[in-house]
């Protein structure tokens, strides 16, 4: 099946130049901006979210953004895509004696991705594992199907509160062509963390002589979030003070999942100190909720007026503070 | 603080049920759960709750033994080294984005 290219630097409004910073500048604009959470067309906004998305997962990685970069060069002289077994294979069912192919809708990874950029997963190398042949039973009686594997594109907040996503699954079957169309619903529960499996029973591969159908597996993979790095089930927010903020001690206003909560830094505040807000994190095992981390990073004015800068200067004199003394 | 006190939702299964779905027999699991492929103790096997991942690494376990003839010790290290890769690529995807 013909995949279609995906303009990742367009996606995310950029030249293919860009440098890091932009990527991720661009990309924490844009996700705020279709954030499905804040936006009023919400199935519009989910969509580019996810476009976005991918775009980052891609641009955002310097591995991934050469691999791009040197696919869609070949690309557009007419590259073809890696033959199976090479990294992007993931979706076919090694039955024996059968291939089946998979294209799966709604996981929120286009199948551009999921051909070039899901096989970096090492778990993607033994998609299509399954119970056929080998193992209880000779190859003329009734042998399971394959179990297949796919990524599943999570947002916090579905990782927060669990959801119900509609997926569509396209079969082919490798002998005749033949293809098949069905749609169901995967329940994501609450508490549902990067790596994470959700076993959706029968919907692998065909079974062969009357066998029953194997299993799809999804990995949970989090969407990126504009304000929250995720680490297990602690949230991290990097949290901009001004000099004067971390001198002196200030009260600012941070976000969590469940909207903006208070947060007093206290005088003296270092870059890189980590200000913990209780159970604001993602469900983990045993129903403790893991925390939200506000890690200080210290801000600078790029340009100051006459006056800030005779206010600077009367600091510079005064002060006794050198950051590269020794003690 | 709100939501502290929110359960998490884990589809979990009994031994017999994870006999029925995978095909695998009890001494086998016991076998995997004795060299640590699942993270389960062998004395714990009849009462102990296994998940989509407990099933997920059975069955790839039992693929590598029979479709590519691994001893388990070399299951164990795949099986090892799969989680480590897992690992680093989170912590390689929180540090790119800080």
């Amino acid at each position: 099946m013909a995949v279609e290219f995906k303009d990742y630097y367009r996606s995310l409004g950029l030249p293919k130049t860009a440098s890091d910073d932009e990527i991720k500048k661009a990309f924490r604009n844009l996700a705020r901006k279709h954030h499905p959470d804040v936006a009023k067309d919400k199935a519009a906004a989910e969509e580019k979210f996810k476009e976005i998305n991918e775009a980052y997962e891609v641009l955002g990685d310097p591995d991934k953004r050469r691999k791009y970069d040197t696919l869609g060069a070949n690309w557009k002289q007419g590259f073809a895509p890696p033959p199976e077994g090479d990294m992007g294979g993931g979706f076919r069912s090694t039955r024996p004696g059968d291939a089946e192919e998979f294209h799966f809708h709604g996981t929120g990874f286009s199948d551009f991705f999921e051909q070039f950029f899901g096989g970096q997963d090492i778990h993607r190398g033994f998609s299509g594992f399954g119970r056929g042949g080998g193992y209880g039973g000779a190859a003329t009686g009734p042998q399971r199907g394959g179990d297949v594997e796919s990524d599943l594109l999570v947002t916090l907040q579905e990782a927060l509160n669990g959801s119900v996503r509609q997926l569509s699954l396209r079969r082919i079957d490798g002998q005749s062509g033949q293809a098949r169309t069905e749609t169901f619903r995967v329940r994501i529960p609450a508490g549902a963390t990067e790596g994470r499996l959700i076993r959706v029973p029968g919907k692998g591969g065909e079974g062969l002589n009357g066998g029953s159908p194997g299993d799809l597996f999804l990995r949970v993979r989090l969407a990126r979030h504009p304000d929250f790095r995720v680490r297990g089930n602690d949230l991290y927010h990097d949290l901009l003070l001004a000099p004067w903020e971390a001198v002196l001690g200030t009260t600012v206003s941070v976000p969590t999942l469940e909207g903006q909560v208070s947060l007093r830094i206290p005088p003296g505040a270092q870059a890189g100190q980590q200000f913990r807000v209780r159970d604001r994190g993602l469900p983990g095992e045993g129903g403790v909720r893991g925390h939200l981390l506000a890690v200080i990073n210290l801000a600078t004015p790029e340009r100051v007026s006459d006056a800030e800068r005779a206010n600077w200067e009367a600091l510079a004199r005064n002060s006794t503070f050198n950051p590269r003394r020794t003690p | 603080m709100s939501g502290g006190e929110q359960p998490i939702e884990r589809q979990s299964y009994t031994l017999e049920a994870v006999l029925e779905i995978t095909g695998v027999e009890r001494d086998t699991v016991l076998r995997y759960c004795e060299i640590g492929v699942l993270a389960i103790g062998p004395d714990e096997i009849d009462d102990a709750d296994f998940t989509d991942e407990s099933i997920r690494r059975l069955l790839l376990a039992e693929h590598l033994r029979c479709q590519h003839g691994l001893n388990l010790v070399g299951v164990r290290m795949i099986m090892e080294l799969t989680a480590e890769v897992e690992r680093l690529r989170e912590e390689l995807r929180f540090q790119l984005e800080s």
